[in-house]
């Protein structure tokens, strides 16, 4: 072989290792996405803006949820680890907060708190002080003791009917938050009115979102997107300063987008609509976000969306916002908030800081 | 005593060059926007199969929580066609067109997620 040629073969190991590096990033093919599933998560790898973009798809808490990581183009594997992690974060939540699974430390507190106040984790503890901190700031219009109302609405059930007014009247009687007696010393839970059941709802799901954006940071991510249903929150800027572009479903159309706006690091967005979750009766749809106060779906909004510093304040301020309606801008508008608000008819309202990020699509 | 070979020669200059653009072009390039080219079935959460879009389409089946889905992938999307669920939201969503979008049957927990070029424009939608 002559030494030109050997010289020329050090130069084509070089490649190889360069060709390896893309291998890593779990691209295959230059621009095309590359899939594996782990466990019950789809994992893609891609490579973006000079980085190597990791997402990864799967269920938690009856959502899809997709998580995003962005890693240096040869680190493949910490991306994995990170959106890994994350899930198993969401999964963490889930198996402490979830109504729906017996073993839930939520459900024991309802099954237990109505005859003797129950000890609390520090995780709950602080989830249900904050909620009760939001409902009181809120006025009610967020309220987690509803788990007895959802239950006399009964929305996943197979023959769907309206609650008579004696079932909705002994369920408002166990929904409100003068219900819950805390004792900080120890952390402990009693309920004090019958009927009494705890539903972290929406709320547990932007914990759940918040919790996995905080393994990704753990993980060494600094830019990622963590999505669930929809309610996301975002890290960073994503690769050459571009922000998160979000759009807005269309409450009229699942196909369609209303219009997308930018999301900044460390914004979470949440979005409730009367689209998601309900069943129709003579015409009339019933959907699941109930005003605590009447026991009645809410009716001054078709969706509302919210930007906030967390995903699970996101997610309670965004019912409240559903059920407050377009008047709840002049407050929100003063606090300088980004919110937007599709009334019944249709046309929808949004505070100033909203519309100059809007890029509205469908004209109204 | 024979000179010890150059470390590098032009050749390897030119060798290079050509290895340096060609990485490049594939590290920064960006995705092409296209049609859906499959469909990720997942159930109970667990990613089961993936259907690539095959000319014309085809109906499938599958087995969920509570019996089976049964929906159509083809060129203009997937829609679900019968489902054991009680409230048939699944059904109602009609036919989703757009890749990243999903076909969602909670109470049989089976999730169709169209997969493809994705609208790289977007990085999520809030709903």
């Amino acid at each position: 072989m002559s030494e030109q040629l050997r010289s020329s073969t050090s130069v084509l190991i070089l490649f190889l290792a360069l060709a390896l590096s893309c291998v890593g990033c779990g691209a295959p093919e230059p621009g095309r996405v590359a899939a594996r599933a782990e466990g019950d998560v789809l994992l893609e790898a891609h490579p973006d803006g000079g980085l190597c973009r990791v997402r990864g798809r799967g269920m938690r808490m009856d959502t899809f949820v997709e998580i995003t990581a962005y890693v240096p183009i040869e680190s493949f594997s910490k991306g994995r680890k990170a959106v890994l992690a994350a899930f198993s974060a969401m999964a963490a939540v889930e198996a402490r907060c979830s109504r729906y699974m017996e073993t839930s430390e939520l459900s024991q507190v309802n099954a237990m708190a109505s005859t003797a106040a129950v000890t609390l984790s520090p995780e709950l503890w602080e989830l249900l002080s904050l909620a009760r901190r939001e409902g009181e700031r809120l006025q009610g219009r967020f309220d987690p003791t509803v788990g007895g109302l959802l239950d006399a609405w009964n929305f996943g059930a197979i023959e769907t009917r309206l609650p008579d007014e004696a079932t909705l009247g002994k369920a408002l009687a166990g929904v409100g938050l003068d219900g819950l007696r805390f004792q900080t010393e120890g952390r402990r839970l009693g309920f004090t009115r019958p009927g009494t059941v705890l539903d972290l709802g929406g709320y547990a799901k932007g914990h759940a979102i918040d919790e996995g954006a905080r393994a990704l940071r753990d993980s060494g991510i600094t830019i990622g997107l963590v999505n669930a249903g929809g309610d996301m929150i975002a890290m960073g800027e994503k690769p050459g300063g571009r922000p998160w572009n979000i759009g807005l479903q269309d409450p009229d159309d699942p196909q369609a987008l209303l219009g997308t706006f930018p999301l900044k690091g460390g914004e979470a967005v949440a979005t409730s609509g009367d689209y998601e979750r309900y069943f129709e009766v003579d015409g009339k749809r019933y959907h699941h976000l109930l005003d605590p106060l009447t026991g009645r779906p809410g009716r001054k909004s078709r969706s509302v969306t919210i930007v906030a510093t967390s995903a699970a304040l996101a997610d309670l301020e965004a019912t409240a916002l559903f059920l407050e309606g377009p008047e709840a801008l002049k407050r929100l508008e003063k606090e300088g908030r980004v919110a937007m608000v599709v009334d019944p008819k249709g046309r929808w309202h949004a505070t100033p800081p909203f519309r100059r990020r809007f890029d509205e699509r469908r004209r109204q | 005593m024979k000179d010890a070979p150059p470390f590098f020669r032009p050749l390897d200059g030119v060798l290079l060059l050509v290895i340096l653009v060609v990485a490049g072009v594939s590290l920064f390039r960006q995705p092409d926007e296209g049609p859906v080219r499959s469909l990720a079935v997942l159930v109970d959460g667990r990613w089961v199969k993936e259907i690539p879009l095959v000319a014309g389409g085809a109906e499938h089946v599958i087995r969920g929580a509570r019996g089976d889905c049964r929906f159509r992938f083809d060129e203009e999307g997937c829609q679900m066609l019968a489902s054991p669920c009680p409230m048939k939201h699944c059904l109602r969503q009609g036919k989703v067109k757009v890749a990243g979008r999903a076909v969602v049957c909670l109470p049989n927990r089976v999730a169709l997620v169209l997969r493809g070029h994705e609208d790289e424009s977007l990085d999520g939608i809030s709903r």
